[in-house]
């Protein structure tokens, strides 16, 4: 048996070691900038002068957070709406337009929330809990109708309520499946967000867009390597955080 | 006692509620100030609209009745996609009485009208799925939709705003619709040769298959913009470095880093699904194909390759209809597109610009969606579709 100390060095040694990259990188903008000045050596700036590196980081953290939590909350919430007795009727309904809302590019959900809202933070933040929502939902109704009818009918035999039903045993079942879709949903948000610059929205998108129009690699790779980064800290976070979902007995 | 059909009826009362509290249609004196809307009444004129009331009474009436069987069915499919007919007509036709004799009068769909659109094709699908599967009435049924670009082919939406951007723009159009759907194609066929070979290496050696997924998989979280970005500086660096490759057009911007961030974009859906296509076979299977004598080539293009197929397929839909989507990121780095109009749009606060970029690609990828899911049906060998 491996060593309690060991099996978390084994697990979260990666996770940890991007982490300390990411705030490494995004505060403290002289080892940022000297990076950025060995690859780029002709160019006269190197960070994004408008705004430093953590600033930016922060603007996209806190997008993406707000629009995730608000999509995984309403994103479980239409999946238990949709497979309850009285919500069953919608269920193939709600699919199609669950599949059809994941054709559409999420760039362009972000730009139709300009006409919607006006330029800012605001339609940023809309067309990402939107967008975000759609993988949530189609996760929480894979994984609570995956629920074994058996396993809900001994619950209801022992006088569970449905309330019960759902919160005792449905719901700690599925939370795999829909925790799968949250982390989906962050990672694509992460995604959106960096577009989302062109919104007006801020965050690490901002660099990006304006390197590329002011023809300054430098900053389009600040902001991209920080957003990248983020990404991937942020999803391989939530895959080492899944298992404490599970519950006992569960395989 | 039949139950009452709860989707037609939820579906139709908010077509119903959106007639009456929406605006239908919204209107600015140029193309842009700011939008004035329109109710259905004024839109429309009190015998028109009202016609509209009447269809959807009927459905609201059909679903509160119980749930259609029958001829019940084929009525209320009809008179879902006659209701998105006529929207589109009448909408047409409106416009054309709105903007007559002003100019630089623009009129848009708005919310009423969406609502509406959208209400016809869920209930449209949800009546329709009711007929038995297979019969060739149904597949009458399913085509009935295509009705609806009779208004749009005849020129009757040419007055809508949308139709102005279209036409002012018509050749520009089809060059950025031909790019984007050849940049998207491209990727996902590089894609396919590379990561097909690389899912199904991953099923015969396990010491590769860590390594490839982790690549696949961590590219896939990248953003997309950010993968442009971080290949611009390289591929300007080879550019610079090799004549050849700057002669073929290879740069930092352009279509060149956009072809390498989609196609490795479109790596892990085909990597996964090709692995989960050939772990599927059963070691039965396999055994029974040796035990009749198969050569090993035998048994992988009769045995394995066609049982694998449909879910390898299956991956290649996933990332074809990613790929779509993540093309109109690629118009930000010079890669043109049908993402050029979206930003253009947005730099210029014009709506129907946003939408002639977005709701071609949303056609794009249902259609490529629908072609693939015909295609993984078409090659499901039928022993296996039987079985399922």
């Amino acid at each position: 048996m491996r060593s309690l100390a060991g099996t978390f060095r084994a697990k979260w040694a990666i996770p940890i070691l991007l982490v300390g990259t990411l705030v490494f990188l995004g505060f403290s903008p002289v080892l940022l900038e000297g990076l950025l000045k060995g690859l780029f050596p002709l160019e006269a700036q190197w960070l994004y002068p408008r705004e430093s590196p953590a600033v930016l980081l922060w603007e996209h953290l806190r997008l993406v957070a707000v629009s995730s939590f608000l999509a995984a909350l309403a994103g479980s919430l239409l999946g238990i709406v949709a497979t309850r007795r009285f919500g069953r009727p919608f269920l193939p309904a709600i699919e199609d337009l669950l599949s059809l809302g994941q054709t559409f590019p999420p760039v362009a959900v972000l730009a139709l929330a300009v006409p919607a809202v006006g330029f800012g933070f605001k339609p940023a933040l809309l067309a990402l809990f939107l967008y975000g929502m759609l993988p949530v939902a189609r996760n929480a109704i894979d994984g609570l109708e995956s629920v074994p009818e058996e396993v809900k009918d001994a619950a209801r035999g022992i006088g569970m309520t449905p309330a019960r039903v759902l919160r005792k045993v449905e719901l700690p079942l599925a939370m795999p499946v829909i925790m799968a879709g949250i982390r989906s949903s962050v990672v694509i948000n992460v995604g959106t967000a960096t577009i989302g610059a062109t919104i007006g929205a801020g965050g690490l998108g901002v660099p990006i867009v304006a390197g590329l129009i002011g023809e300054n690699p430098a900053y389009v790779l600040e902001g991209a390597l920080l957003s990248a980064l983020m990404a991937v800290v942020l999803d391989q976070g939530m895959a080492r955080l899944a298992p404490f979902a599970h519950r006992e007995g569960q395989a | 006692m039949r139950e009452e059909d709860r989707v037609t009826a939820v579906v139709a009362a908010s077509c119903l509620a959106a007639m009456l509290f929406f605006p239908f249609m919204s209107l600015r004196a140029t193309r842009l100030s700011p939008a004035e809307g329109i109710s259905l009444f004024a839109a429309l004129g009190p015998m028109r609209a009202l016609l509209l009331f009447c269809l959807v009474l009927l459905l609201l009436g059909s679903g509160l009745g119980g749930a259609p069987k029958g001829w019940g069915t084929r009525i209320s499919a009809a008179t879902a996609v006659c209701l998105a007919f006529l929207v589109l007509e009448f909408s047409g036709s409106s416009a054309a009485r709105l903007v007559f004799g002003r100019d630089f009068a623009r009129v848009s769909l708005s919310s009423g009208a969406w609502v509406l659109l959208v209400g016809s094709f869920v209930l449209f699908r949800t009546v329709s799925r009711r007929l038995p599967k297979g019969n060739l009435e149904r597949t009458f049924l399913r085509l009935l939709p295509l009705l609806l670009l009779l208004p749009f082919l005849a020129g009757k939406l040419d007055n809508l705003s949308l139709m102005v951007e279209f036409a002012n723009r018509s050749g520009r159009f089809a060059l950025e619709l031909r790019r984007h759907l050849v940049l998207g194609l491209a990727s996902v066929a590089s894609g396919s040769l590379l990561g097909i070979p690389l899912g199904y290496a991953s099923t015969r050696s396990p010491t590769l298959k860590g390594p490839v997924f982790a690549v696949a998989g961590t590219l896939q979280t990248f953003p997309s913009l950010a993968l442009f970005g971080l290949l611009i500086a390289p591929l300007a660096w080879l550019s610079g470095r090799f004549a050849l490759l700057k002669a073929l057009g290879v740069g930092g911007i352009g279509w060149a880093p956009a072809y390498i961030a989609l196609s490795l974009y479109s790596l892990l859906p085909i990597v996964q699904n090709t692995f989960a296509g050939f772990a599927s076979l059963s070691p039965d299977m396999l055994d029974a194909a040796n035990g009749m004598g198969m050569t090993r080539r035998q048994r992988l293009f009769r045995v394995e390759v066609p049982v694998a197929a449909p879910i390898v397929l299956g991956g290649v839909r996933v990332a074809s209809v990613q790929a779509v989507g993540n093309t109109a990121v690629a118009a930000l780095i010079g890669a043109g597109g049908l993402g050029t109009f979206i930003f253009q749009g947005l730099g210029e606060a014009a709506p129907d610009l946003i939408l002639l970029g977005a709701l071609p690609i949303l056609l794009m990828a249902v259609l490529l969606d629908g072609l693939l899911d015909v295609l993984v049906r078409l090659v499901t060998p039928h022993g296996i579709r039987e079985a399922a």
